[in-house]
């Protein structure tokens, strides 16, 4: 009895293969309508939310009973003793759409993976580049390169589109240095690029992606929800910001705690600082991708 | 008679077709753990939440039974997957066309999934639910919900515990048609449940930030997750922007939405 070893091919691999298998990623992805409509369909998704709430959300301040920032009860407001002339919006608000835009790139980054092995089409692609792991880092990079333009575009004309509205209409909106507003919006797409690499890397661990969008919206978006929609208790919502991929929002947050009487995603701010909470999504994206190559390579495709 | 004479009696037409989507179901293995999943995760969160829960003196402003309940919000997400799969996965094996072979009359397909998921639901989602309130009766009074601080221990036998008890297995069963409808439509299982999630989560994260009072209070009326758990509310019911029963038939109207797009889908499009 022989034992059987899967075929590796013992073709050299050279520089120039990679760039190849990056081209032929990047041909997969925008051949399929329904993926770049999902793209378009993200931006449109961050930017609409943004524009909902400055323009019909938010009510100007002359009409405005007491001066509570939104996402704040008026009895908490009251007792919280604001003292500052706080503005109705900061742009974290307007980038409220984010979680909904993260869904959409969550499904089409699990379709990029699980649509390779619902038709077979690995076998083909591996076929042609037999080194697994250089697959997987290839649709990598696409992924998270689309998922960045993406929510830059979102992000950026989400914040834009939604400010002038604002003061079209004659709401404050708080003002933060040039540094903070772009580290907000590059942050934002950050996020959601690292967040499509993050789900694409669970597509290649579970292959559905039934479950494979299921992990993602639970462990990035869910945690989110929870907190800002004050659905669970307050130690438990703090404790899953920190842990978990959701942290990530953190890098939505536009002022220093200080500013804020009342501390919640709601009012922007989130247990760990920006770019800690960032660190966090990258952490586990690491793992979700060394666990797949390492799962790639083993397991038959 | 227009039905093939493979052995179809029209009368059992109905009976027959359960019987192969029951047979379909039953033998995937996937289904009975993600029942499981529904069951161990609604009862886990749920007990997770009244240990986290605390209550010094009278007036928390806490509702006992909605707390208890909370795991529900957790075991939807698998409701969800579960629904969905019963649909989608038949396309991604291209089963459906078998299906729709031996059963030619689409709608009846669809009317026997919803009717075997749903009762699939009322199953786990009952024990879940039931599992959820006991833990809370054991766990709350530990946590300052005692009769002197104005909560007596929780009780099916309490009218509001009973409804919210009860309405919380409904709401499952709801989430359960809404995703099956859904699945129906988009026919993309990744698609059906970012669809099915987004739609939950959507609206109570815009209400949050949402500081027009009469912009919230339509939002969170029109809500499928928000309306649909006033079903679990048993104090300050007066403040709600809809009656629990109101909330509820919020979510039955969407469900009911979806599925009439799924069936439409379903019975003009190509399989």
């Amino acid at each position: 009895m022989t034992t059987v070893r899967p075929y590796r091919s013992s073709a050299p691999a050279r520089r120039g293969d990679f760039v190849q298998l990056l081209h032929a990623e990047w041909t997969k992805f925008r051949t399929v309508r329904g993926w770049v409509a999902g793209m378009i369909v993200a931006v449109l998704v961050i930017v609409g939310f943004g524009l909902f709430v400055s323009g019909g959300g938010v009510k100007p301040s002359g009409t405005k009973t007491g001066a509570c920032p939104p996402g704040m009860s008026s009895a908490q407001c009251g007792s919280a003793a604001v003292s500052l002339g706080t503005p109705e919006n900061t742009i974290a608000l307007y980038l409220i759409g984010t979680f909904a835009g993260l869904i959409v790139v969550a499904v089409v980054a699990t379709m990029f993976m699980s649509a390779e092995y619902r038709r077979g089409l690995i076998r083909t692609t591996l076929a042609a580049s037999p080194i697994r792991g250089r697959v997987l880092a290839a649709k990598a990079i696409v992924i998270g390169a689309v998922a960045f333009v993406t929510g830059l575009a979102a992000a950026g004309g989400a914040v834009l589109f939604a400010t002038g509205l604002a003061h079209h209409r004659g709401l404050s909106v708080l003002a933060v240095r040039w540094p903070t507003e772009l580290r907000v919006i590059a942050g934002t797409a950050a996020l959601i690029a690292v967040a499509a690499v993050f789900t694409l890397a669970i597509a290649a661990i579970v292959r559905r992606s039934g479950a494979t969008v299921t992990i993602a919206i639970v462990t990035v978006v869910f945690p989110y929800f929870l907190s800002i929609s004050n659905g669970g208790a307050a130690g438990v919502t703090d404790f899953l910001l920190r842990v978990t991929p959701a942290a990530a929002f953190a890098v939505q947050q536009p002022t220093p705690q200080y500013y804020l009487a009342v501390t919640s995603p709601a009012t922007g701010f989130f247990p760990l600082a920006p770019w800690a909470g960032f660190a966090v999504l990258c952490g586990w994206t690491v793992l979700a991708l060394v666990l797949a190559a390492y799962l790639l390579r083993r397991r038959d495709a | 008679m227009s039905l093939p004479a493979a052995g179809l009696n029209r009368a059992r037409y109905g009976s027959q077709t359960l019987h192969a989507e029951w047979t379909k179901l039953r033998t995937l293995p996937s289904t009975g753990w993600l029942l499981l999943a529904v069951a161990a995760g609604t009862i886990a969160v749920s007990a997770a939440a009244d240990a986290s829960a605390t209550c010094q003196s009278g007036g928390c402003q806490t509702d006992p039974a909605k707390l208890s309940l909370t795991g529900v919000q957790a075991g939807q997400a698998i409701v969800a997957i579960i629904a969905v799969l019963a649909v989608s996965n038949e396309y991604s094996s291209g089963m459906i066309q078998v299906t729709l072979t031996a059963v030619p009359r689409r709608l009846t397909v669809l009317a026997a999934k919803a009717a075997l998921t749903g009762g699939l639901i009322l199953a786990a989602g009952g024990v879940a639910v039931l599992a959820s309130v006991l833990a809370g009766r054991l766990i709350l009074p530990g946590h300052g919900f005692t009769p002197a601080h104005g909560y007596p221990p929780l009780s099916l036998g309490d009218g509001l515990v009973l409804r919210a008890a009860c309405g919380s297995v409904l709401y499952l069963i709801l989430i359960a048609l809404l995703s099956l409808g859904i699945a129906t439509a988009v026919r993309e299982s990744a698609v059906a449940i970012g669809l099915v999630l987004g739609l939950l989560y959507a609206f109570p994260v815009v209400a949050s930030v949402v500081s027009d009072q009469q912009w919230h209070r339509h939002l969170e009326q029109i809500a499928p997750m928000t309306a649909g758990l006033y079903i679990q509310d048993t104090v300050d019911i007066r403040t709600l922007p809809l009656t629990p029963w109101q909330g509820l038939g919020v979510l039955a109207l969407w469900a009911a939405g979806a599925l009439t797009a799924g069936a439409l889908v379903l019975s003009s499009r190509d399989a």
